[in-house]
């Protein structure tokens, strides 16, 4: 019986601490490449907070929900990509991970909102899907975590790096798209049909299991 | 009387001599516009004046002509026709000599107006001004038009009365009125004079006299009266007829316009509904998930065998832990109580009761016999006890995967949710995709509700929607107007049929005061005359009733001929109270028809001038050519084609001045149109512009005549 | 037919005048007999048309008066 009590201050100050909420203190990465060719271009991601004008011409608002699209797309299709090893090519993003879906972006100085909030409205539950889609996919010896075997920042940073690769895959595929179409996602249907396509495949298995007549 | 030539010399852009060889029957003078149609009928026009006016004027003289004259040099201006009137051969000639002085200055000279003729060899110089025995300055009114205006002569002031003048088969009725009005008012007199030396009625008779006096005051107020009001119904009746024409089309407009708002209403509420911000929706209504049951699936199979093999995993260790600290409290002090003594509860039964149930001695309390079996109870109470369990250390320090196990329960029951998802997706799209349709279709009918708003509006004659929807309310205060301007008459001409009335029977008590006394005789005078007044005032209408009919008939059979296969209607002619005439078409109802289209408009009233051009040539024994300026530019071409044949089969003479027949063959160039000609019998001419001109300087102008057929 | 008879004929025509004087259309059929007819009414009317010519002159209106005048009052009994 091996009692590790080698935990780091954290684990140990925050001991009762769920291991989402530590999650979600987090900042995911993503590489630097695509904030001009898709994190700009498709939400308010780097804008000042006196911009109000611009803001009505994205389709997404703060610069996470492309990065939640590109995570889904590429935890759909199955395909992660790892970061560049170079850090200099990555970026953190500026929300950490338990502020996601919370609408508290770009507080205006005058207390206006961000007008891209108008008529929406929040989704703070998205991000336990998407940690409970991370503990899916990512191999981590639970039982050791529990045993106090090994740390649970390691699980952590493990967890984060499924998301991010996912992630990376999915913008190399919305940067490819904006480029041999850059008008695509203007249209409301473009981020639906991508989605509709990659989860048809799986439906398209379950269709096949018809029913036997009686 | 029969054109044969018309020559223009020198006049404004007919520079040099022109002239133009006319047929009996029908003339086409084809050109577009500025080519010089309009000139040639101002030609005319000067020609035919015999009023002195506008005699000479520089204005009517050829810039070019002007142009090329050299100082001092000098030409004419000559407008001459040559015609066949009453057997006889004559020509009427304008002139006037123009030269150009030192400064460019133009002057004019030496006007002369002359009506040659030629009787066999001989040449009789007339004045010009005899024109007008030939043909008589009213008869113009009903031979020259010069636009599509001017066809509606008998709207026209004075046109009804110089028919009935001319054409009516009684004439000067006027003296007639005037002699009978005289010679009733002599014989009145006559009989009043005789009447004063009655002198047993005087009183009587003065009081008579009284009343006729009254009376025939208040009629002729009333009269007057009637007269203003029935102008007034007929001003409000012209309004109402220029609006009522605009009425049905304004109704149209307004359910039109209703149905348009309607749809628009419809539109916006629908397109409210449509919310296809699916972009929006992946994120906010977490559509993104529609394809998560498989990775919920994926972590509820990982959780859940983590959770086994954590369980596993905690038992045995629990179970080997527990099994250890079992064997080593074996190993320690446990001590069995010896065979021989009795059990627990019956050594406490000792104790209590202070007997040794053994021996059966008693012991009694804190006796040695009873404290060494108080203290062998003692020790054995204490080695069953467990000593104080240095706890076995927990197998996990954290619990991670129980948190884990937690999600997944919440996860399956939120599972339901997400494997609805997709459907719920599909239903929004097929629910924007109808909605989407719906306002399609909405579109489609507005669409053709604008549509039919427009084709409304093309044919109010010009009018705006505003003027349209103005005049529409316009319609029912006019409409009262016109009522009580009628009712007033209804109620004036009661008036007026009491007083006349109270006024015959005083004239009729005079009378017959008058019998058997000298003034009988005046007074029977009198009357007789009065009688014959009435009958000539009678006369005079049926004489212009026939008239119009007469009218009205000969323009049914020309409307016959010329408006083959359309929509026919009736002529009906008729005199408005202020004396003007009215031409309108009343279909078989006797409903009067306020919209024709300008082609039937403008088939109908050139039938009436047909119908006057035949009365004219009935009257004077004499035919009459008609000359039009391009009445037909409202006309399909197929329509046109169909209309100058039928013209030109009438045996007339017509000459008609038009820009029909011209076809644009390159941009900005027209030529004629040669095959529609073929079918044309009867004399074309062409005239235009010589090229090159230049439309800034007059002097580049000249008119060229061609002969085509 | 003549502007004349055909004046003669439109004012004889009306039906409350043959009603008033009692006579019909033969008695107008042409000038001469409508000047030489029995019936007072006919032979006046017929030399009004007959005389006035279209004048307006108040002498010649004062002189056909006279003629109809004395006409009546010499056939009036």
């Amino acid at each position: 019986m091996n009692m590790n009590l080698q935990n780091d201050i954290e684990d140990f100050v925050s001991d009762n601490e769920k291991l989402i909420d530590k999650w979600g203190k987090r900042n995911p990465r993503f590489e630097k490449k695509y904030e001009d060719s898709v994190m700009r271009v498709l939400s308010t991601y780097g804008q000042k907070v006196t911009e109000f004008t611009e803001t009505k011409g994205k389709i997404l608002g703060p610069g996470y929900e492309p990065y939640i699209i590109a995570f889904f797309i590429g935890l759909y299709s199955n395909k992660r990509i790892p970061l560049s090893e170079n850090t200099d090519d990555c970026k953190v993003l500026g929300q950490p991970l338990s502020k996601w879906g919370h609408g508290e972006t770009k507080q205006q100085k005058n207390g206006r909102t961000d007008s891209s909030l108008y008529f929406r409205h929040t989704y703070p539950k998205l991000v336990n899907y998407i940690f409970i889609s991370l503990v899916a996919k990512t191999d981590v010896d639970w039982i050791a975590l529990d045993k106090g075997d090994i740390k649970v920042s390691s699980v952590i940073t493990a967890l984060i790096n499924t998301m991010e690769e996912y992630a990376n895959y999915g913008f190399s595929v919305m940067e490819d798209k904006l480029h041999s179409d850059p008008g695509y996602f203007f249209s409301h249907r473009s981020f639906l049909d991508i989605f509709l396509q990659l989860t048809n495949k799986q439906n398209i298995e379950e269709e096949g299991e018809e029913p036997e007549d009686l | 009387m029969i054109i044969q030539r018309i020559e223009i010399n020198n006049f404004r852009s007919y520079y040099g001599h022109n002239s133009f060889e006319l047929t009996n029957g029908l003339n086409l003078i084809i050109g577009s516009n500025g080519d010089g149609k309009t000139t040639f009928y101002d030609a005319l026009d000067w020609l035919f004046r015999t009023d002195d006016t506008n005699k000479m004027d520089t204005k009517y003289i050829s810039k070019k002509r002007i142009e090329e004259l050299s100082t001092n040099e000098a030409d004419d201006v000559r407008v001459a026709m040559t015609y066949e009137h009453k057997g006889k051969s004559k020509i009427l000639e304008k002139m006037f000599h123009f030269t150009k002085s030192y400064d460019d200055e133009v002057n004019t000279s030496n006007y002369t107006f002359s009506l040659i003729e030629h009787d066999g060899v001989e040449r009789i110089l007339n004045d010009g001004r005899d024109f007008d025995k030939d043909l008589p300055y009213d008869f113009r009114k009903f031979i020259m038009f010069k636009g599509e205006d001017d066809l509606n002569v008998i709207q026209s002031s004075n046109a009804m009365k110089i028919l009935v003048d001319n054409f009516s088969e009684v004439r000067e009725f006027d003296s007639y009125f005037e002699f009978t009005k005289y010679a009733t008012a002599q014989a009145e007199k006559a009989r009043d004079d005789a009447q004063r030396l009655d002198r047993k009625n005087e009183a009587e008779i003065k009081r008579l006299n009284q009343t006729i006096s009254t009376e025939t005051d208040i009629l002729s107020d009333i009269e007057r009266e009637i007269e203003n009001k029935q102008n007034e119904a007929v001003n409000f009746e012209n309004l109402l007829s220029n609006i009522k024409q605009s009425e049905e089309a304004a109704k149209l407009l307004v359910s039109v316009n209703g149905r348009i708002e309607q749809l628009s209403k419809r539109r916006t509420e629908i397109k409210g509904r449509i919310n296809e911000n699916y972009t929006i929706n992946l994120l906010d209504d977490m559509w993104i998930l529609l394809g998560f049951s498989d990775i919920a699936e994926e972590f509820s199979t990982k959780v859940s065998e983590l959770d086994k093999k954590r369980r596993k995993l905690e038992q045995t260790y629990l179970f080997t832990a527990g099994q250890e600290k079992a064997i080593k409290k074996m190993q320690t002090d446990f001590v069995p109580l010896p065979v021989y003594i009795p059990g627990q509860k019956i050594m406490q039964e000792m104790l209590d009761e202070e007997v040794c149930k053994i021996c059966g001695r008693p012991a009694k309390k804190h006796s040695e016999a009873w404290e060494f079996m108080l203290h062998r109870l003692e020790e054995y109470r204490d080695s069953l006890k467990v000593p104080e369990e240095e706890e076995i250390s927990p197998y996990y320090l954290n619990n991670y995967i129980v948190e884990l196990q937690k999600s997944d329960n919440t996860l399956n029951d939120n599972l339901a949710d997400i494997t609805k998802l997709r459907h719920i997706i599909q239903e929004r799209i097929a629910l924007n995709n109808r909605l989407h349709n719906d306002v399609r279709k909405i579109e489609a009918s507005l669409e053709t509700e604008l549509e039919n708003k427009k084709r409304i509006l093309a044919q109010t004659d010009g009018l705006s929607e505003e003027q349209l929807l103005a005049n529409f309310d316009k319609i029912s205060k006019w409409m009262d107007n016109q009522k009580n301007a009628e009712n007033r008459v209804k109620t004036l001409k009661s008036k007026q049929v009491e007083h006349q009335i109270i006024l015959d029977d005083a004239r009729n008590k005079l009378s017959k005061m008058a019998e058997n006394t000298p003034a009988a005789i005046y007074a029977k005078i009198a009357t007789i005359i009065r009688n014959i007044s009435d009958a000539f005032k009678t006369a005079k209408e049926d004489n212009k009733l026939r008239l119009i009919h007469t009218i009205e008939n000969e323009a049914n059979l020309f409307m016959e001929k010329l408006n083959t296969n359309d929509f026919k209607g009736t002529i009906r002619i008729i005199e408005k109270v202020n004396g003007q005439g009215e031409a309108m078409l009343i279909n078989n109802d006797e409903a009067r028809i306020f919209n024709p289209n300008t082609a039937l408009k403008t088939t109908y009233l050139m039938s009436i001038l047909f119908a006057i051009g035949k009365l004219l040539s009935e009257k004077d024994k004499t035919v009459f050519p008609l000359l039009f300026d391009a009445p037909t530019s409202s006309f399909t071409e197929a329509k046109e084609s169909e209309f100058f044949k039928e013209i030109s089969s009438l045996n007339k003479q017509v000459i008609i001045v038009t820009k029909s027949f011209l076809k644009e063959s390159a941009p900005g160039e027209v030529v004629l149109d040669r095959n529609r000609l073929n079918s044309i019998d009867g004399s074309i001419f062409r005239i235009e512009k010589k090229k090159p001109f230049d439309d800034k300087k007059l002097g580049t102008i000249q008119t060229i005549i061609s002969k085509i057929k | 037919m003549t502007n004349k008879e055909r004046m003669l004929q439109m004012v004889l025509d009306d039906k409350r005048l043959q009603e008033l004087y009692d006579y019909d259309k033969s008695e107008y059929e042409d000038f001469y007999t409508a000047m030489n007819s029995s019936n007072i009414v006919v032979a006046v009317v017929a030399r009004i048309i007959k005389n006035l010519n279209g004048s307006t002159a108040v002498s010649d209106q004062k002189k056909i008066y006279l003629t109809i005048q004395n006409y009546i009052n010499d056939n009036l009994i």
